[in-house]
């Protein structure tokens, strides 16, 4: 027992031991250590495989729980959107009957509940759309076509509830609308019976977005940039692009209506462009004029919503610019400096109005006259002010200017004329039938007046109308009430929300 | 012999379980990296501290600005909400204050962000931080143009998220970046698309020349070009 006492108590004992017993314990020890050693290497051959074999365990567990998992929310994506498909289904069915039972209503007031039904399930049809992983290339007509159906509906109980009827042609309209959605319904209800739901399981994401079905007999998309018909798209998608495919109908009626969604308002020429074309040099000079000096390059010509020049470089102060000037008339459609950035926030009044008269001044200096402050936003440093045309001291909203400015210096850094010079013309302004006090009856007493102006509206995708303007207050909120100027009807009511940014109308 | 096997035994035993711990160690970094637990404090900065700033702020127990940057009134603003709520007075946001909170902890410091968005701007924010954080700004406003361009065309969704997790429309939502946190540079760049700014004129689509191979997308006529990225209707 002794002997087998570790050799660091050795150094502790008496020195009265031998040579001999010496020699006897250096080689116990040898051997000690080789028996230890081999123990170690006999834990570490077990211990090992050991210690895999557990962490392969665990993984495999670990493992098969994920793939559970996966199951289960692969599961439940395509539950969903197996519920999406069949809600469109259901909606496009209830669509086909309202649509039907318009044909045979005579009462206006059944006329405005069908219609708004269809506005209800044309929107929820839209969101089903959403909600399928289908091919937008594919899909995108259907999808405007419900967006449409909805949109049609609405201007029609505008205009019913305005006092107008439904004419012949709305009737021809919704003829082709029924049929369109009927043929539209038994295309999705054939997949249903099939059990052929488009699942995002078949559709690689990325791809199968812009996949193409180049099947025959399908139809193709919009005529402007129609694709290439030898094109071949991915073949993986292939089947599943196939049966996406089958929603879609040959042809979609074109619908003839005054609303923001209708092809002819989704095309619509911009109004305010001076007139005759610019060249690019002439484009150029323009600029460099309108910024008061600097150097700019061209970068490009944009075949867009409004076709422009692009230059960008340096102004006069050294300032990094970018600028756009329409191809016709050469005028400067957007203008953005290079800022210092800073804070969100409204400032003080005093500091807003100075700004503000920054922004009215340089508008004045760019031959933009009697425009009108409206409201204003405050972010990253720079105060936002949008600018509305006035005729004879009516405002005419629709024909909006940006003009940023810098808070911190007070330049201004950026110009936005998207929307005036769409829109703005000179208008027919009729003179109002009712004055202001007769107006001032047509507004809720609720809300305390505090400020009445002449502005002309917008009442449609095309079509505007002249109204007072009442801004005041209720509970403490502020709205802006419209009181149509020549009958009395109240056609619009904004809340104004007074936000960390500025103000936001809705 | 026996006390020599105890200590061997010891030691095998030891390296049994310093083994066992490791494999554990690797199994759970390997499969869970996301499990640590953060907690704001004084001197954190980021994402979280104003979410942290903004709750604390609409409740009444903080009166000083959201700048990201927990300081001392953000301290006392917490010890006074934990104070109130029978927590553990500390000043530290842990696991057990944020859910009281009502908040999650991300984590660490993100990006600490002078500006703040919320709704539907930052959504947008998101989206063009995950699609072209890379890209010039002009770049990065045309993207959030192309949402809300498409929030307005009748062949798209017709809300902004709609658009942005319509299925398959964005690469950034099929690969999760559409969640990180964006910058200053993708807030305002949300902001100014969202205020009018539309750098594309109008367009629909838009894609990378270098990786895209869809041919559809390849035959629509192209508008311009903003750093790498192709604008087209």
């Amino acid at each position: 027992m002794e002997q087998n006492q570790p050799p660091r108590k050795t150094g502790s004992e008496p020195e009265t031991r031998t040579g001999h017993e010496m020699e006897l314990k250096s080689t116990k020890e040898r051997a000690n250590k080789t028996r230890r050693a081999r123990r170690f290497r006999t834990v570490v051959a077990v211990a090992v495989p050991v210690l895999l074999a557990l962490a392969l365990g665990a993984a495999c567990i670990y493992a098969s729980e994920r793939s559970a998992y996966a199951e289960s929310l692969e599961r439940r994506v395509t539950s969903q959107e197996q519920d999406a498909y069949y809600q469109l289904h259901n909606n496009i069915n209830d669509m086909q009957t309202a649509l039907l039972k318009l044909k045979v209503t005579a009462s206006s007031s059944r006329h405005i509940l069908l219609l708004s039904d269809i506005w209800r399930l044309s929107g929820a049809a839209v969101a089903n759309m959403a909600a399928i992983p289908v091919s937008h290339v594919d899909t995108s007509e259907l999808n405007a076509f419900l967006v449409r159906i909805g949109d049609y509906a609405n201007t029609l109980i505008n205009r019913i509830l305005s006092g107008g009827v439904l004419a012949e042609e709305d009737y021809t309209q919704l003829d082709a609308l029924y049929e369109a959605s009927v043929q539209i319904g038994n295309k999705i209800k054939e997949r249903l019976d099939r059990g052929d739901f488009p699942s995002s399981l078949s559709v690689s994401a990325a791809d199968g977005y812009y996949a193409q079905n180049d099947s025959a007999g399908g139809s193709s998309p919009d005529q402007s940039g129609s694709p290439d018909p030898n094109d071949q798209s991915g073949e993986n998608t292939q089947s599943a692009e196939n049966s996406a495919k089958e929603e879609n109908i040959s042809d979609y009626p074109t619908l003839i209506y005054d609303g923001p969604f209708s092809e002819s308002n989704e095309k619509a020429q911009p109004r305010g462009l001076p007139e005759g074309e610019v060249d690019e040099n002439t484009a150029l000079l323009r600029a460099v004029e309108w910024l008061g000096g600097g150097n700019l390059t061209a970068s490009g010509y944009e075949e867009g919503n409004i076709p422009v020049y692009a230059f960008a470089g340096t102004d006069a102060e050294g300032r990094s610019v970018e600028i756009t000037v329409t191809k016709q008339g050469g005028a400067v459609l957007w203008m953005m400096r290079e800022t210092a950035g800073g804070a969100d926030g409204v400032p003080e009044e005093d500091v807003t109005k100075r700004l503000s008269e920054a922004a009215g001044q340089f508008l004045e200096d760019h031959g933009y006259e009697g425009m009108e402050p409206t409201y204003a936003q405050f972010y990253n440093g720079t105060a936002v002010f949008n600018f509305a045309a006035t005729q004879d001291d009516v405002i005419l909203y629709a024909d909006l200017i940006k003009v940023y400015v810098e808070e911190s210096s007070g330049a201004v850094v950026g110009m936005d004329a998207a929307n005036y010079l769409t829109s703005h013309t000179p208008r027919d302004l009729p003179s109002p039938e009712l004055d202001e006090t007769q107006a001032g009856y047509a507004v809720s007493d609720s809300l305390d007046v505090q400020s009445v102006q002449l502005a002309l509206i917008p009442k449609t995708a095309s079509t505007e109308v002249l109204c007072y303007e009442f801004k005041g207050k209720c509970s403490g909120i502020s709205f802006i009430v419209y009181i149509n100027a020549q009958t009395g009807a109240e056609e619009e009511i904004y809340q104004i929300i007074d936000s960390d940014e500025g103000q936001l109308v809705v | 012999m026996s006390r020599m096997t105890k200590r061997e035994q010891t030691g095998k035993h030891l390296l049994a379980w310093a083994c066992l711990l490791l494999a554990l160690l690797v199994l759970l970094i390997i499969f869970q990296p996301s499990a640590q637990a953060a907690s704001l404090r004084r001197g954190s900065t980021g994402d979280d501290v104003i979410t942290l700033q903004k709750k604390l702020k609409n409740w009444g127990y903080y009166g000083g600005s959201v700048d990201g940057i927990f300081g001392s009134r953000t301290e006392a603003a917490v010890e006074y909400f934990q104070r109130k709520n029978g927590l553990t007075v500390d000043g530290i946001v842990g696991p057990v204050t944020a859910r009281a909170l009502g908040m999650q902890l991300t984590g660490g410091t993100t990006s600490s962000s002078k500006t703040t968005a919320s709704g539907d701007t930052y959504l947008l924010a998101q989206c063009v931080y995950a699609e072209s954080r890379d890209e010039p700004y002009k770049g990065q406003v045309a993207v959030a143009a192309v949402v809300l361009n498409r929030v307005d065309s009748s062949s798209f969704p017709n809300s902004i998220a709609g658009v942005i997790y319509q299925p398959g429309a964005f690469s950034a939502v099929d690969d999760g970046q559409i969640n990180l946190s964006p910058d200053d540079t993708a807030i305002k760049a949300a902001r100014d698309a969202l205020n009018g700014y539309d750098p594309t004129n109008g367009c629909l689509y838009y894609y990378n020349p270098s990786k895209a191979t869809n041919q559809w997308i390849r035959s629509r006529p192209i508008i311009t070009t903003i750093g790498r990225h192709v604008f087209c209707k």
